[in-house]
């Protein structure tokens, strides 16, 4: 008889086990036992099931950007044009009691608060090298068409002084074509040289000059996004991280991204020669392979975890059943080889983390603050495993923390020693490695000197293998373990595995490498910066809320939000909505939220709340209409009746639609052509084009960002509150545990979640990956740093009194300086104060980047003079904390060292190095100038961890460049306040 | 030759998390240790001091390398036969063959899955039975392993699936067995216990014959076997479960031997073959007597027994020597001349006495070089006393060369390389001429002579074995041929051996 026949007769269950049950059923059972074995699953389930539902809708989105397929136009590189330079001028004196004064805005402010009149100088006239220029104004600005380096007068008075901000055009108009503007660069097909305008101020007028085109092997296209697909195709092209394009459907032949500039919707790649003009639709060669490694890892974890994962597994159970196993560490005998310097502060409690580490039976923290020997530290923890004949694999998010312990390894006076007993691998891209001296344990420069037919005998032999969380899995025995693991078990092949710069890193990041790993030491900072998180990634997850599952009500809820903050209410005043049906009807559904909001809306649906006008209406010119002519409403239309509703909208009614550029009425405005960013043009309609998924997302990251903040993180709690309180009751519940998945899975690091949980609610489940591990379990598990052997103690103090509350970062006495710093400030931590310019681009400071520059030249011509007594260059950091100053910053240095290095630079005795902080954390350098850049609003900047990267990277010598009202504007909480303070 | 043994065996899938043991066959260590047997360095074979000094420390850890980094008897050992110890934890579909015959009731593994199947079965505390060690095993679709030990916790959980018979063939002769289209080795243990069994059970199965250790059949008796088997000296037994095909029969037994030495002759003879009495007792010192169906020990006996027609009658069954009788008769009478037995040579004790005989015949002085046509120059026999024929030979005829009458078409009896290579040192030439006793059956002593003419002396035996062994007596003889009487359909054997 058919087996399965025979199991029906017998009454049991038909029921065709997969080799996946089975395996989880013996799995569990080899680690909790038969009879506790159930209720474990059922845990894991529960738990880690947020954790796999996040991953799955990751992968789910990374797909559908895969196959999105966008239409592109090639652009001919003869029609690349750039745009003559345009400044704004501004008087920056102002009359006090009707005479002019010199510049002075404390001296203004002073004026005023004793009721002194205080009046601005109205312009006159312009003049350029002597030559009266036509005068025409903006805003009470000059529109100045003239060189960087052409003087320009006021007034005919020479000692007026002058703020020039130079003007940037987001698109321009030529023969009545709008055509957007990129890094001063448009492209124009069939241009004439009749010259261009600007699209918002038809005052101002370009002429062009061709620019080369792309160059040699390389053509530019500009994808055009489509308005009916659910995925923007923006997004799939400027926001994803991908490297690389394919066409129609040929996934073999791939083409290198050169540049990506989502403002003109432009991709330059590498075609070399290849004809792409028969291509019909342009793809991103997305790259899957990591989040499906995270599925699978947490498959491993989930399905068919080995003993080993256990401490893993508990992580996520109610704290009060699974606890950590019990570690009561003994004093061991060790011979250390690097941590040799008892008299050196801190060596102590180093050998305490090294002899905890060597014994714990899960995890180790060691927490330290900058400078404070971490590396050092786990440089000893590496020789002593590796010596004991243990594997090791070294990870962290940044390369440079990597290469910073091999680095190391080899300038240690016990090299041999050392590598004696350990054989490193780095494993990784050759190009993203940090330190040419690393190269040689690159997998593949090994790997290509010998035989390989001893390939095995090789790989077995690596008990050091080093790369990036995401890098590390390329190494040959993991990708394998993890990629084929979907039908086997798998048990780790490393003893333990050590992550750097933790605070870095997330659970879900490190669960990828952990997985094949024994025991984990989490070695970093809570009180650094936090893992980056690629916004776009958790859009989906948010996505997939009921509350904001289709577009239309996304985009309700975006104007509800706008319609009841009070704040924001009146923008909407005297403007008119293009938007679809059903938002209409989703913006009635929940109007009830909101008081007394004057809408009227155009449309053919039968809405309960707002006042209504048909299609017949406006055929028949019912007396309803005269509604659509009410200033102080905001108006609804849908998109079929908007072209019949426009006439009778009030004359300076703004028309916004948020999806087609259809219209030719000149009050139309469309949101999509106007993306982009500066003070010089409408913020209020930069309000409008925020999706409401990005504002809740940004908003999640910053409150993470901000949990040693709690007045800063209040507010931004209290806007996705706002969006809460404006959905339906029977919604609510799921945005907010979508947002929970978010806060609890995707934004918080490891470190932090081990040490102090994540976002804690009431009704939460308590485990430890919620609430941190016990303090008992923490007791031996926690070594935390304190001494600094770093910075000069001037550069210290400021995040030892503020961010470690004197509780670390505590100076070693035996900090020796190299050198003294050129000029007469004393003080090791100096402030700039450098008046801001009065106008011009967010987060771009010229004058910081003058100082700056000017300083750097000093410092040049010093070091040439002054080599350093060991031998070595100095070593110095210009950092900024935004990527458009770290541009402008690149290009003057670049100029001063005649280089076209994007980030290291050499002079005689001198090695500078330009950065962003957040890039730069893990690094250090003798001497950091830091531009704050900020003129007011506090941005990211009241990210305390972020500060405190920035302010404790110098060894020798920290010159913050900083504008003196901006630090006065920031409350007393604020590192850089308290930085302020201290040092001004 | 495959001795093979097909077994019922009770096959069960046990799937379970286990740590699994096994030794896997690295042949690039291997490799790697006859590198530094050569002289080459860790480090110049990996140019790299880290990897280097890793491999180092690992080789010692496995005793391949002592504390100085020197290789160590087990390398030696490992070299021969690199099979390295390996661990690994996890999940495992294993499949258990239980051979359940008395005597055996045991348990081998044959197949070892990492994959489990979906196959429905409930979840048991199930205590896997004890594999046998050193079996090779199939993992997973490609790789193999030599199984140590499977090792379950004491309250591991498991799915015990189907239970199925199937037979197993194993082949005791290669040492090998054949499971879902593998072929595996038994490995030592497992083929010792095997053949032990399959020794057993041809007592059972074949009364009449013994399975050796060295996978012989020993004939008890000539009549349980056709005369083709013993001509070809082997032979193929069936009875389930033991198949003995064509495998090589061994006679250890004086009385066996002798009757086995007639029949062959009797069957010789009958095929139409015509032989001197001498001849065939020649027959018998070269190609009987060396016979692997003769065990060593009694080769001595049967080079010594002699060929008349009383030991026909003997040893034949009547039937066949009634066959024979007037055949013998003749050749006695006709090909046994007693004229040819009283000469010179034949009264000679020696082969210096011999050599002197041959010197008298031909005189050296006008010789240029004598070929000595044999048909077991260098036959690997006590009794072969070639080495002492050159030498007395040589003290008239310093250059000689030996022709070696090889057949075209099948192999000639045991050949003694050793023997081949002294002649040769000797400074003795030696050809290898097949095909040249298709026409010339006899053996010749052929002289080239300084007036270009040859003289030619027929050799009624292999001159190394003209005396009797441990004899002075002569077993053959030599006496002069007309130069016409070396040329036989049209060819001539002077002009054969100078080819």
């Amino acid at each position: 008889m058919p087996e399965k026949q025979e199991a029906r007769q017998q009454g049991q269950p038909d029921k065709n086990y997969t080799s996946f049950e089975k395996a989880k059923e013996l799995a569990f059972d080899a680690i909790y036992g038969e009879r506790k074995s159930k209720v474990v699953q059922t845990a894991v389930h529960v738990q880690y099931g947020k954790f796999v539902s996040y991953v799955k809708k990751a992968l789910d989105v990374a797909r559908g950007k895969s196959s999105a397929g966008a239409s592109f136009r090639i652009h001919n590189a003869n029609d690349e044009y750039s745009l003559s330079p345009v400044f704004l001028v501004k008087i920056l004196n102002k009359k006090i009691n009707g005479q002019v004064r010199p510049y002075d805005p404390a001296g203004y402010e002073a004026a005023q608060s004793y009721g002194i009149p205080v009046e601005d100088i109205q312009i006159e006239s312009v003049s350029v090298n002597g030559r009266l220029f036509p005068l025409r104004m903006s805003f009470g600005k000059a529109i100045v068409e003239c060189g960087d380096k052409d003087v320009v007068v006021i007034n005919g008075d020479p000692s007026l002084q002058i703020d020039r901000a130079p003007f940037a055009s987001l698109s321009v108009i030529f023969k009545g074509k709008q055509y957007g503007v990129l890094n001063g660069k448009v492209h124009i097909p069939n241009y004439d040289d009749s010259g261009v305008f600007d699209s918002a101020d038809s005052s101002i007028r370009y002429s062009l000059t061709k620019v080369g085109g792309p160059g040699k092997g390389r053509t530019v296209i500009e994808i055009e996004d489509d308005p009916t697909s659910e995925l923007s195709l923006y997004d799939v092209f400027f926001d994803g991280d991908y490297d690389s394009v394919y066409f129609d459907q040929n996934r073999s032949e791939t083409f290198d991204i050169v540049d990506r500039e989502r403002e003109s919707g432009t991709i330059t790649i590498k075609t070399e020669g290849k004809n792409i003009s028969g291509y019909k639709k342009v793809y991103v060669n997305t790259d899957l392979t990591q989040l499906f490694r995270q599925q699978n890892a947490l498959n491993i974890l989930t399905r068919r975890p080995s003993i080993w994962h256990k401490p893993l597994l508990t992580l996520a159970f109610d704290k009060d059943k699974f606890g950590l196993d019990d570690f009561n560490p003994n004093t061991v005998s060790i011979r250390y080889k690097v941590l040799t310097d008892m008299n050196r502060s801190g060596t102590a409690t180093q050998r305490k983390f090294v002899q905890n580490a060597l014994q714990t039976p899960d995890f180790m923290i060691l927490q330290g603050p900058p400078g404070s020997g971490k590396t050092t530290a786990i440089l000893e923890l590496i020789y002593q495993l590796c010596k004991e004949g243990k594997r090791v694999l070294l990870c962290a998010s940044t390369h440079v923390a990597i290469d910073n312990v091999l680095e190391k390894i080899l300038s240690h006076p016990a090299k041999d020693d050392l590598l004696a007993a350990i054989n490193p691998v780095r494993v990784g891209d050759a190009n993203r490695i940090c330190s040419d001296a690393v190269k040689p344990f690159m997998y593949d420069e090994i790997k290509g000197k010998i035989n390989p037919g001893y390939d095995e005998i090789v790989d077995s032999s690596f008990n050091l293998v080093c790369g990036t969380v995401i890098g590390v899995l390329r190494y040959p025995e993991i990708e394998k373990a993890i990629d084929n693991a979907k039908n086997v078990s798998l048990e780790p092949m490393f003893d333990v595995m050590i992550l750097d710069e933790a605070s870095k890193t997330t659970f879900s990041e490190f669960l990828v490498p952990a997985i094949v790993c024994k025991k984990w030491i989490v070695v970093g900072d809570v009180k650094q910066l936090a893992p980056y998180v690629e916004q776009s990634d958790l859009v989906p997850t948010l996505l997939e809320c009921p509350a904001l599952n289709e577009p239309t009500k996304r985009i309700g809820l975006q104007l509800l939000y706008h319609l009841a903050n009070n704040r924001r209410k009146a923008q909407t005043a005297n403007r008119a909505f293009v938007l679809p049906k059903t938002t209409i009807e989703y913006i009635d559904k929940n109007v009830a939220r909101l008081q007394g909001m004057p809408l009227v809306a155009c449309t053919n649906s039968a809405l309960g709340r707002i006042t209504t006008i048909s299609s017949d209406d406006l055929r028949a010119k019912t007396p309803l209409v005269v509604a659509l002519s009410a200033d102080t409403a905001t108006f609804l239309l849908e998109e079929s009746l908007a072209k019949d509703a426009i006439q009778y909208l009030p004359p300076k009614c703004e028309v916004i639609d948020y999806k087609t550029d259809l219209r030719k009425d000149p009050r139309f405005i469309s949101i999509k052509s106007k993306g982009g960013f500066g003070e010089s043009y409408d913020d209020e309609l930069d309000e409008f084009q925020k999706r409401v998924e990005d504002e809740i997302i940004w908003r999640l990251i910053r409150l993470y960002e901000l949990k040693e903040d709690q007045q800063s993180a209040k507010n931004c709690r209290s806007v996705i509150d706002a969006y809460t309180d404006l959905l339906a009751d029977d919604e609510k519940e799921s945005f907010l545990e979508s947002m929970h998945l978010l806060s609890d899975i995707a934004i918080p690091s490891i470190i932090m979640m081990l040490q102090e949980g994540v976002d804690r609610r009431e009704s939460q489940h308590i485990s430890i990956l919620t609430h941190g591990i016990n303090e008992e379990d923490m007791q031996n598990r926690f070594i935390m740093l304190e001494y600094q052997h770093r910075m000069h103690p001037d550069i210290s103090r400021v995040s030892r009194k503020y961010v470690y509350e004197d509780k670390a970062l505590k100076d070693s006495p035996y900090w020796e300086s190299h050198f003294d710093y050129p000029g007469k400030t004393a003080s090791r931590l100096e402030l700039r104060l450098i008046d801001a310019p009065a106008n011009g681009m967010q987060n771009l400071n010229e004058n910081e980047a003058n100082a700056i520059l000017k300083e750097l030249e000093n410092f040049v011509a010093f070091s040439k003079s002054h080599p350093r007594n060991d031998g070595k260059p100095y070593e110095l950091a210009v950092l900024t904390f935004y990527n458009r100053q770290l541009i402008s910053l690149r290009n003057k240095v670049q100029k001063l060292f005649g280089s076209k290095s994007l980030y290291n630079f050499f002079s005689e005795n001198l090695h500078v190095t330009i950065n962003t902080v957040d890039k730069f954390q893990g690094q250090e350098a003798d001497v950091v100038y830091l531009s704050v850049v900020r003129r007011r609003g506090k941005g990211f900047l009241d990210s305390i961890n972020r500060v405190n990267v920035a302010i404790t990277r110098a060894k020798e010598k920290l010159i913050v460049f900083g504008n003196e009202p901006f630090f006065q504007s920031l409350g007393n909480r604020e590192l850089l306040r308290q930085l302020y303070q201290e040092v001004k | 030759m495959p001795i093979r043994l097909t077994l019922p065996v009770e096959v069960t899938v046990v799937e379970t998390k286990a740590s699994l043991h096994y030794e896997r066959m690295r042949e690039d260590v291997a490799k790697l240790l006859t590198e530094l047997k050569q002289g080459h360095t860790l480090l110049s074979v990996f140019s790299s001091a880290p990897v280097a000094s890793a491999v180092s420390t690992k080789l010692k850890r496995d005793g391949l390398l002592d504390g100085s980094g020197s290789l160590t008897a087990k390398s030696d050992a490992f070299i021969a036969n690199p099979r390295l110890a390996q661990d690994e934890e996890g999940i495992f579909s294993f499949e258990y063959c239980f051979l359940p015959d008395d005597g055996l009731g045991m348990s081998f593994v044959p197949q070892v899955m990492r994959k489990l199947s979906t196959e429905k079965a409930e979840k048991s505390r199930v205590e896997p039975a004890v594999a046998i060690e050193g079996v090779e095993f199939g993992i997973d679709a490609t790789e193999k392993g030599y199984m140590v030990s499977i090792n379950v916790e004491g309250n591991q959980t498991a799915y015990l699936l189907h239970e199925q018979k199937n037979r197993v063939v194993f082949n005791l002769s290669q040492g090998t067995y054949e499971y879902k289209g593998k072929r595996l080795c038994m490995g030592d243990k497992f083929h010792d216990i095997l053949f032990k069994f399959a020794v057993e059970k041809s007592k059972e199965l074949f009364p009449y014959c013994v399975l050796t250790e060295d996978m012989s059949v020993v004939v008890l008796n000539l009549e349980d076997f056709d005369t083709r088997s013993l001509m070809n000296g082997v032979t193929t037994l069936s009875a389930a479960p033991v198949e003995l095909i064509d495998i090589p029969l061994l006679i250890k037994s004086e009385a066996v031997a002798s009757k086995y030495v007639f029949l062959w002759l009797y069957e010789r003879l009958m095929a139409g073959n015509y032989y001197s009495l001498e001849e065939m007792e020649e027959l018998v010192q070269n190609e009987i007597a060396t016979s692997p169906i003769i065990d060593a020990s009694l080769r001595d006996f049967v080079s010594t027994i002699e060929v008349n027609r009383n030991a026909f009658k003997r040893n034949l069954p009547p039937e066949k020597y009634s066959k024979l009788d007037y055949r013998l008769r003749v050749m006695e009478e006709y090909l046994g001349l007693e004229t040819m037995k009283n000469t010179s040579f034949s009264r000679c004790k020696n082969y210096s006495e011999l050599a002197a005989a041959i010197a008298n015949e031909v005189s050296p002085s006008e010789v240029t070089r004598l070929h000595l046509v044999m048909g077991y120059p260098f036959v690997k026999t006590r009794n072969n006393r070639i080495l002492d024929s050159i030498d007395a030979l040589k003290a008239y005829y310093p250059s000689m060369t030996v022709v070696f009458k090889k057949w075209r078409d099948r192999p000639n009896q045991e050949e003694d390389p050793t023997l081949r290579t002294m002649v040769s040192q000797k400074g003795v030439s030696i050809k290898d001429k097949e095909g040249l006793i298709d026409d010339f059956h006899d053996r010749y002593l052929v002289f080239d002579l300084r007036n270009g003419g040859h003289q030619v002396l027929l050799c009624t035996c292999e001159i190394g074995q003209i005396f009797k062994p441990h004899s002075s007596e002569t077993k053959g003889n030599l006496f002069p041929v007309n130069n016409a009487e070396v040329v036989k359909s049209g060819k001539s054997l002077i002009d054969m051996i100078k080819e």
